[in-house]
Parts: C-alpha cells; structure tokens; sequence
C-alpha cells in the first residue's frame, strides 16, 4: 500500500513541480528490451523533447508506455499531458486506465475528472464503477454502473456487473433479474452465467444453477468492451506485443491479417512459442499448411508436452500425405489430451490414410465422441471425408 | 453528490481531498483511509529474526542468477512436524538444485529440534529424497503414531514412511510412480474409513526449450498459460499406507471442454457442511475447484456454483497459496487465496452450507499487496485479542523494477519483494502493520513457502518461511499479550492428529473454531495443534470438537493458557 501510494503522491506531487518548470521525460531501463521497443520509445520520448509544449506528444509516450505495460510510466506521461491540456478527456482516462488494476485509489482520482470532462462516454463510466468496486464503494460504482448501461444499453457488462453487486448485497431477486438482462444481452459472457448459477444455488434452485455453472466454466473469458478513446494510439511493437495482437485478431476472426503480425513476432523471436503456435494455426485455418507445417514443428520442438502444437502439427503433417509421422504426433497429442476430439478425428484419418486395419473403425469412433462431445460440425465433416475416401 | 470522506492526512491526502473536493464526485477512498487515518497505540515489532539464534543458516550463499526455467521461480515449501516425537516441532526444508546445475541433486534438509530451541541439521542418514522439490504433505499414514512424508517434485514424487528410528524409508509403488510436475499435496481421510488419503495437485506439463519476454522485451519467465496443465490425483490409503490411484473413479478429471488444471494450493475440510471433507484446490490463471465429497468415493466440483471459483467480478485468477479459518466466527471456514501482483489477493467468506462470497473489499484486503505477488499465506491470531490476522510471503514470478533493499544479486532482485503482516481491526478489516511485521516484513526476498507453528512451545504462534535460494528464515512471535489468553488443542484419533476436525471453543456466548489442518499455504505443512487466541477470556465452558468422521464429542476442560491433547472416544458424545 505505501509505495502505491508514494508512487501515487509522485505522480500528483509532479503536477505541482512540473508547473514550476520543465516537466522531466520519464523513461525507464531500456538496456534488457528488444530493438523495436528501445527504437518506438525513444521516437516517442525525442517527440516529447522536440515539443515539451505539446500535451498530444506526451500522450503518445503516454500510449507507448501503455503499449508496453510499463503502467507508472504511462500515467506520468498523461498527468504532464492533462496538465498541458487540462480540458481533453483523453488524457485523465488514459492515465485511469493505465493505473486501474495497479492502484485503483489514483485511477479513480482520475476517472472522475474524465467523467466530469465527458459524462456521456458509457466506457469510463463502466470502468469508473469497476475501480470503484475494487475500492470498496459498491454505493458509489453503482451509479457509474447505472449510468455506462443507461449510456449504452446494449451491453451486457455494466448490467453483470449490477448483478453482481446485488449478489454480493445478498439480494438475490434483484441479482437475478439483472443477470437474466445480461444474459439476454450477451449470452457468450461466461462471468453472467457462473454469477446467475450462484444465486440459484442459493435460491434452491440446483440442478438449473449446476447447468450454468457449467456454461460459465465454458465461456469463462472476459469479453473485450469496445473503448476506442482508452486504446492506445500507437502501434504495437515488440514480439511479445506482437504475439498478443495475432492472437487478439485470431479471436476475432481476422486470421488472414494476424498472419503477417505473427510472422513479424516470429521474426523478432525466433523461439517464441506462442507466436509459432498461432501462427501455425492460423496457416492451418487458411489452407496453407505447408507454410504451417515448419511453425507446427518448431513450437512442438519448442514446447513438446504441448497437447494443440501436436495435434496441429500431425494435422499439418496429414495434410501433405505424412500419415505415418502424423499418426506419432496426433498419438501423443491424445495422450496429452484424451478428451481432445479434434486430435481423435484427425488421427483416424490418419490411421485410414496410412491404410491400418482399424483405421475405419477408429476414425468412426472419434466421429462418435466428437457428435457426444457437440463438435457436431467437425463429425459431419469426417464423415463426409470418409464416404469420399471410400469412393 | 456530496463529498463523503476523502480526509486523509498530510501533504498527500490533504491533496486527494482537494482534488475530490473539486471535481465533485464522492467517494471514499480506502486506500488513504487505511494508510493514514490509523490511530492505533504506536507499534513495536511483533516478530523477531532468530534464525542464526536457533541453528540455522542465515547467511545463504549467494544463489546463481537464473535461466528462466519455470519450476526455479515457483520455489519449494517447508514443513514442520515432530518426526521424533519429542514433543517439539522439527523442519523439513524441501529443496531444488540450483539454475545452472539443474539435474543435480539437492537434499531436503531435515531439522531436529534440540532442547534449548536450536536446530541441528540431521539430513544424513534420514533417508529423505533429493528430488526437484515443490510441496509436501506431513500425515500419519501408516497409524503408527509417528508422521511421515509425501514430497511433490518436478519429476517423481516421493512417499516416505517414518521409521521412528530417526530414518524414513522411500514407498517406490503408489503415489508418485510417474513423471510429473506436481505441486501441493495434503493428507486427508476422505472416505472415513480410518487412515489418511492424498491429494496431489499437478501443475504443468513442461518440457521447454522456448524462451520469451515480456511486453517491453525484456527476457523473463513464461506465462504458465503457455503450458498444458497436470491432472491432480487422488490416492486412496488401503491400509497400511498401501496407496491405490482412485482419480478417475472419484471424478478428479478435466471438465469435458478443455485441460487439465494447473494446481498450486490445495487443503481438505468440510467446507459445504455435510460433515465429509471436501478438497479445495488454487488453480493459476483458471478457477479454482471446490470438489464436494458425495460420500460415495467420487467428487464433484461445485467452485463455480458455491462462489469459491473465480472472484465477484466473475475472474478466474493466478492463484497460488491458501490460508483457512473461521474469520468471521460463525462456524464456517473462510479462505482467502494469493495471486499475482495487479491482481488483488482474494477473501472467499464462506456462509453455513457452503456458499462463499468474494469479501476481499469489505476487509479492506482490496489494496492490501496488489503491488506484490503472494505465495504462502495463514490466518493466525499473532497477539491473542481472539481474532484471525494474516501473514503472506511474496516474491515476484514477472520482473519488475529491482526490489528497494534487495540483495539477492542484479538477476533476483528484480523478483524480490517484502512480505506483510495484516491485523484484524476486530470490525471486519484487515490493517497492514509493517512495523509490527518487524523482521518478517525486513527482508526483500523471493519468498514461497511459508509455515506455522508453535516452535517454542510457549503457546503464540512462531513462522518459518522459505525463499528461492535456498535460504530459510524463522522468526519468532514476540507480540505483546498481556492480558490476553490461549489455547491450543491437540485433537487426536488414535495416535494420528485427526486432520479435518472442527475444534470449537466455547466461553459463554463466545465461540471459536478452527480446524486440524496440516496442509494449507503454499506447498507447506504446519503444525497440526488448532491455537486460538482468547482475548480477555480467562476460563472457557469447554471445547466441542466435531471429528472427521462426523461424531461429535465435548470435553468439559476449562483452564486456559494451556496446551490441551483431546482423543476420540475421550469425550462426552453429542
């Protein structure tokens, strides 16, 4: 607590000591960090030099320090930023959302000069409520909560988050109608479901809290809220930064433009696993897999014990005929795995391709497991690639 | 709105206020509130270093720089037990080879006790294993009245059974037969049939030639969401420590959508009310599991649905060591569980029946080390005013700017970090006493493990903890307690202590209720006494303990500041 609160008193205590004079460029350690980064930081902090004068020039260091977590550093940036510009929304948010999960007491200092700037932006408001549920003021996140779901109607999170105030109240009526909103709004959100199945347990009603329950342990990943003026404005660099918006792109679909952002990181690390990984699979969903193969194999060497490197990697390896290595890798894959049923489908294909007596039967027992499993889509297709086999 | 109470004191909160003041919007922020609104007697240190005192090394040679390998950031526990049943506590320090030399073989050291309080180290000729140590797990498996030892290990894990000569003897068949990361384990009757089971938690599977960085580029340790994780493992006792692998059979499989989980913490006891043990489990970056015992051998994970899995916000988070206890005294036992720094430790507050609800805010734990990364944890009542406290040791596993007074070597200070004495305010609050810490809260260090016990015998509650390095520190309770009372109880069944038993203490309307538990923190084992601090009380009605088999029995015992050992059958039934 005390050095958050030091690092906290810095920060305001540079206000005053930067209106004295010169504001001082905060720039961390860049010996260990990779080139790209050192060359983005320093652009951005000689920006800074050229023009002291300019709260945007700081915001963008701002941004960059953000882009590369280097959190205290950022806010430092957008108190110098918001001192320059004292009217920019921008500036009291970023540094809010740089600090939210590092020190919440300053984040909410910020967020509520953000609000007071621009009340009628639903993402500050939200965020604001959930620094306040963090500080312990349930009373006071409730009306920011109240205001981002007036705001924005649509989404779902503010609502969960109502009900899971309510919840923890130990109101479970009104806990529950909020959540069933939420789920209306946003049936994919795993957090709606593992709070809605809390209070039926406690309403007594346990075999349908079991059942979402079970939903929620499905979909438990935290939905990205759309926040265009909290993102950074700088573009990611460095291979770990990289990695992460291949992946990111990959979850949204947009896998043809996550292929040149993860070859990039792979450039930068050779040896990133992650990278390799994604890339792989990325090649795999596009119909490259000759491309795919040579990332498959250095993430299984890379990572061997790694159950989706290995499946991929045997159905990289099937794809160009090598049914026999494939077979070693999907085996391993199931047995890092037994309950993976896209490694079970691909390795009877592979038993079938390498012409094995029980391929047939094996393929068709993993078409089994796949359809109890609900991969209804992959089930269909294994059977359709078998008829065609036998053709 | 109207400006609440954002008074603050000093330069910096006289600030805050003003900047709240201005922008018009109310709220009270705790932070400031805790740090600087305290108006408690001045605090003198609580914990003295004794390390050196009692035979120990405290001057750790220093520990080579790292290759970032995962298992050498997670550390090692330690253990404390009467091995020799002399009547004072022993330590086994579990240990790990060092970076550089990582298949080389480094013994668990085994502490004896001596009179006079020192510690003389007897690892030659006990027969204990050097291994890649992680956890242990402390019990009387054999029900011969001595305790033996599971210690989990990156690699095979290793069962020893005590020869009650000084020795122990390795189990080569049973529990950990195969090559496995595991991490925590605890002994636990779970099918009441008269001798201990064993849990085991598994970590990841990790064979890595990979490397990687952080966002900024800077080499450090992977994430462990790179890495599959291990099935855990549940070991039914057959007799006579003959151990047989039930884990499918009681349903301690992933769930059918994705992998394994990647366990850190576990400990056993009857969490939903049903008198069976239940076994709770702190899984890294996915939800922990509570699986329910159903009395029929199998288990079902009911984490999610009894609120104990993810936090309010409906987050699964890096968890890693758990401390229990009936923190609000209604009977049932809370859990408050570590994490990763930016992720705030989490207070499960349980409710008779089994529902929890994350309290972390409510007791002020919200702030409380959100900058450090916690390992080992444990309630105890550090100076007697009849409420639970809170200790945890911390130690970075990400690196960050290099800890202020760390000396562990450019490479490790960058992991290093304080740990924290937290004291209950007795109104629902936990309070940060770094003075009160005193040595405990001195060194800056990469801290794991982290152990309780009363190693003195002089009835307050003692800690040892273990760091990365193979440094192992013990720090004596010297906290003021005139005036205040205690007593610890020694719950029995047979010879073996009857782990899983509820042990209350009741004085009037007063009641108090702890548990016989060896297995809880981080990869650590304790000492198996239940302590509870009195306050003012200077005589008790009695003690009810509920047995872990569920029969109930009353000893009409009265006197205080004392040591009580209570066997089943002893007591009056209820």
């Amino acid at each position: 607590m005390s050095r958050r609160i030091a690092a906290t008193a810095a920060c305001l205590l540079c206000i005053v000591a930067c209106s004295n004079g010169e504001p001082e460029i905060p720039v961390p350690d860049l010996e260990a960090v990779e080139p790209d980064v050192r060359e983005a930081v320093e652009t951005a902090v000689a920006a800074v030099r050229a023009n002291p004068a300019s709260a945007e020039a700081w915001g963008r260091l701002g941004d960059r320090y953000r882009a590369q977590q280097w959190w205290f550093y950022a806010a430092n940036c957008y108190v110098t930023a918001e001192r320059l510009e004292p009217s920019n929304f921008l500036w009291p948010y970023r540094r809010a959302k740089a600090l939210q999960y590092h020190d919440p007491a300053a984040a909410a200092e910020s967020f509520t000069r953000a609000v007071e700037i621009d009340p009628d932006y639903a993402p500050a408001r939200l965020h604001f409520g959930e620094a306040l549920i963090a500080l312990g003021e349930p009373a006071l996140a409730r009306g920011q909560l109240e205001a981002a779901a007036s705001l924005d109607p649509a989404s779902a999170t503010p609502v969960l988050r109502l009900g899971q105030l309510a919840l923890g109240d130990g109101d479970q009526e009104t806990a529950r109608a909020l959540l069933e909103r939420a789920l209306e709004l946003d049936s994919s959100d795993g957090r709606i479901h593992v709070a809605l199945s809390q209070v039926l347990l406690a309403l007594g009603e346990t075999e349908l809290a079991s059942k979402y329950a079970e939903a929620g342990r499905r979909t438990l990943k935290k939905p990205t809220v759309s926040d265009p003026r909290g993102a950074v404005s700088v573009p990611v660099t460095g291979s770990w930064g990289l990695a992460r918006s291949g992946r990111s792109l990959m979850t949204e679909g947009r896998v043809e433009e996550a292929v040149p952002v993860l070859q990039e990181s792979v450039r930068l690390h050779p040896d990133r696993f992650a990278a390799r990984l994604n890339l792989g699979l990325a090649l795999m969903t596009l119909q490259r897999p000759a491309e795919a193969e040579e990332h498959l194999r250095h993430a299984v060497w890379l990572n061997p014990a790694h159950a989706t490197a290995r499946s991929a990697f045997g159905g990289a390896l099937l794809s160009r005929g090598a049914a026999d290595e494939a077979v070693e890798h999907l085996r391993m894959a199931l047995r890092l795995d037994p309950e993976d049923v896209r490694s079970h489908v691909l390795l009877g294909q592979a038993l079938v391709v390498r012409g094995d007596a029980n391929g047939v039967r094996e393929l068709e027992r993993a078409v089994a497991a796949a359809r109890a499993a609900g991969e209804e889509s992959m089930a269909a297709f294994a059977e359709r690639w078998l008829r065609e086999r036998r053709r | 709105m109207i400006l609440s109470t954002a008074q603050g004191c000093g330069k910096f909160g006289a600030m805050l206020a003003t900047g709240l003041a201005r922008s018009g919007v109310a709220f009270a922020i705790a932070a400031s509130i805790t740090a600087c609104g305290d108006k408690t007697p001045p605090e003198r240190p609580w914990f003295r270093e004794v390390t050196e005192e009692v035979g120990l090394d405290a001057a750790v040679p220093r520990w080579p720089d790292g290759t970032r390998a995962l298992p050498e950031i997670m550390g090692a526990g330690v253990g404390l037990f009467d091995y020799d049943r002399d009547g004072d506590l022993d330590i086994l320090q579990l240990r790990f080879p060092p970076p550089n030399e990582p298949t080389s073989a480094a013994a668990d050291r085994l502490w004896r006790q001596e009179d006079g309080g020192r510690f003389v180290d007897v690892t030659g000729g006990a027969g204990l294993g050097d291994g890649y140590a992680q956890g242990l797990a402390m019990g009387d498996v054999d029900n011969d009245g001595d305790v033996d030892v599971f210690v989990a290990n990156v690699g095979s894990d290793v069962l020893f059974l005590n020869n009650a000569d000084g020795s122990f003897s390795p189990v080569h068949e049973g529990p950990g037969a195969d090559e496995r990361w595991s991490s925590a384990a605890t002994f636990c009757d779970y099918d009441l049939d008269g001798d201990l089971d064993l849990y085991v938690a598994g970590y990841l599977r990790y064979e890595f030639r990979g490397s990687c960085t952080n966002a900024a580029g800077e080499p450090d340790y992977c994430a462990p969401s790179l890495f599959d994780g291990v099935t855990d493992r549940l070991y039914r006792n057959d007799g006579e420590a003959r151990f047989t692998d039930v884990t499918l059979a009681a349903g301690l499989i992933p769930p059918d959508d994705g992998r394994s989980a990647k366990g850190l913490g576990v400990v056993c006891a009857d969490f939903t009310g049903d008198r069976r043990p239940d076994f709770y489990v702190a899984n890294d970056g996915e939800p922990n599991q509570l699986w329910v015992n159903r009395g029929d051998g199998r288990f079902v994970d009911e984490g999610i649905m009894r609120g104990a899995a993810v936090n309010g916000n409906g987050a699964p988070e890096a968890s890693m060591g758990i401390a229990v206890g009936d923190l609000d005294r209604d009977g049932s036992f809370d859990l408050f569980v570590t994490h990763v720094r930016a992720e705030s430790n989490t207070l499960y507050v349980s409710a008779p029946g089994g529902m929890f609800t994350d309290r972390t805010t409510d007791w002020r734990l919200g702030q409380a080390d959100l900058d450090a990364t916690g390992f080992g944890c444990v309630f105890l009542d550090f100076d007697h005013d009849a409420d639970l406290d809170l200790a945890l040791v911390n130690g970075r596993v990400y690196r960050g700017v290099a800890g202020k007074g760390a000396r562990l070597g450019d490479y490790w200070n960058l992991y290093a970090e304080p740990n924290s004495l937290l004291s209950n305010d007795g109104a629902g609050r936990f309070v940060e006493r770094p003075v009160s810490a005193g040595a405990f809260a001195d060194h800056v260090e990469i801290s794991r493990g982290l152990a309780l016990g009363d190693l003195d015998n002089d009835g307050d509650l003692d800690l040892v903890v273990s760091n990365t390095g193979d440094g192992l520190r013990v720090f004596r309770n010297e906290a003021p307690a005139s005036g205040s009372h205690w007593l610890q109880v020694r719950a029995l069944t047979g010879s073996r202590d009857a782990l899983a038993s509820r042990v209350t203490i009741v004085a009037g309307s007063e009641r108090w209720t702890g548990l016989v538990l060896r297995g809880h923190s981080y990869q650590s084992s304790h000492d198996p006494r239940v302590h509870f601090g009195l306050g003012g009380i200077t005589r008790i009605d009695g003690v009810e303990i509920e047995w872990a088999d569920g029969a109930t029995e009353w000893f009409a015992i009265t006197e205080v500041d004392r040591l009580w050992t209570l066997v089943q059958g002893s007591g009056e039934p209820r």
